[in-house]
C-alpha cells in the first residue's frame, strides 16, 4: 500500500467528494480502499469524514467487491478491515457510512463492534448462508440482541456484478415481516439520505 | 486437473467438478474437451454471466445445479440460473433435468421412479 500524504489522499477521496457533490449533485461518496492505494487506517480517514459530515454527505466504503478466489492473478488486493474505521468514526460520530459489499464472518468481532461502537448502516449484497438476513437481524439467544440492527439493515444488490435476483430473493428466503422488509427495501435508506 | 485425470483414467464413468472447482473461469476451460465431466457451480459468488459461460462452452447438458446450504443462500444459487439467457428447457435441464438422468440408474435399482 502506498504511502499517500494529504493532498494525494484528499486527491483521491475528497475532491472527488466534491465534485461528486458540486457538479453533479450526487447525495454521497464512494471509495473503495481495496482497489483505491490506501486503507482505512490512513491518517486522513477521519479528515475525509469530517469533509463529508460537513458537506452532508453519504460516505459508502466498499469492503469486498469479489470473492478472492477469482481476482485476476496479477491484481493484489488486500483485505479491508473495519477496526480503522470504528476508531475514526468515534471521532466524528455524526458521519454518515455506510458499508458495502461486506462479507467478512458475521459472527466475526469486526463486524460486531462496528455494529455496536459506531452508527454505520450496512447492506446485505453479500450476506451469505440460507435465511441470513433474518438471521442478521434476529435476537441472537446468548444476548436478545441482533447483530444488525434493522432499521441499519439496507438492500444491496452489487448489481450489475451480481444478478439483481440474488438480492430480491434473499429476502423472501428469510421469514421477514412487512415492516421489516419495508426498512431493509426502502425506508432505511430513504432515512439515511435525508439525514445526510 | 485431479477431475480431468480421472476422466481420462475412466471414460465410462461420468464426474461432476463440484463447486466449479473453485474458479469458474479455469475450470469451464480445464474439462471442456472432457465430455464425460459435468460441471456443477454452487459455493462462489454470483456473479453475472457465471451460468451462461459454462452452458456456451459445455452445452447446457452438462451443467447441474447445485445448493450450498446451509453456508451458501439458495437466493445466490437460484439467482445464478435466474440471471442466465437461458431458453425454459434449458434452464429446466440446469435445475434438476441433468442431475435426474444421472441419478436415473441408480434410482432405477433402488425401484424408485423418478419425476420427470
Amino acid at each position: 500500500m502506498p504511502d499517500l500524504n494529504r493532498r494525494q489522499f484528499l486527491n483521491h477521496t475528497g475532491l472527488a467528494g466534491a465534485a461528486s457533490h458540486e457538479v453533479f449533485k450526487m447525495p454521497g461518496l464512494r471509495i473503495f480502499p481495496g482497489y483505491q492505494p490506501f486503507d482505512l487506517g490512513h491518517p486522513d480517514m477521519k479528515r475525509l469524514l469530517a469533509l463529508t459530515r460537513e458537506r452532508g454527505l453519504l460516505l459508502q466504503i466498499a469492503f469486498s467487491m469479489k470473492d478472492s478466489r477469482v481476482h485476476h492473478p496479477a491484481i493484489s488486493l488486500g483485505t479491508v478491515v473495519a477496526a480503522p474505521l470504528i476508531a475514526a468514526m468515534k471521532s466524528v460520530p455524526a458521519a454518515k457510512v455506510q458499508v458495502l459489499h461486506f462479507a467478512g464472518n458475521a459472527q466475526g468481532s469486526d463486524l460486531g463492534q462496528l455494529m455496536r461502537e459506531t452508527s454505520a448502516a450496512i447492506d446485505i449484497s453479500r450476506w451469505e448462508g440460507n435465511g441470513m438476513v433474518g438471521r442478521m437481524i434476529g435476537a441472537r439467544p446468548e444476548t436478545q440482541t441482533p447483530r444488525v440492527p434493522v432499521e441499519r439493515a439496507l438492500f444491496g444488490s452489487h448489481a450489475p456484478y451480481f444478478p439483481l435476483e440474488t438480492a430480491i430473493l434473499k429476502l423472501i428466503e428469510s421469514p421477514l415481516d412487512a415492516a421489516q422488509l419495508h426498512a431493509i427495501m426502502q425506508g432505511n435508506a430513504r432515512k439515511l439520505l435525508a439525514a445526510a | 486437473m485431479d477431475v480431468v485425470a480421472l476422466a481420462r483414467r475412466f471414460p465410462n464413468v461420468r464426474f461432476i467438478c463440484g463447486h466449479s472447482g473453485g474458479d469458474w473461469e479455469l475450470s469451464v476451460r480445464v474439462v471442456r474437451s472432457h465430455k464425460n465431466v459435468l460441471l456443477e457451480f454452487a459455493g462462489s459468488d454470483p456473479h453475472s454471466g457465471s451460468v451462461d459461460y459454462p452452458v456456451k462452452e459445455l452445452g447446457a447438458d452438462r451443467i447441474v445445479w447445485g445448493g450450498h446450504g446451509p453456508s451458501r443462500s439458495y437466493a445466490t444459487e437460484l439467482g445464478k440460473v435466474l440471471d442466465a439467457d437461458l431458453a425454459r428447457a434449458d434452464r429446466m435441464k440446469v435445475f434438476g433435468g441433468n442431475f435426474r438422468q444421472l441419478a436415473a440408474p441408480i434410482f432405477k435399482r433402488k425401484g424408485r421412479k423418478l419425476a420427470r
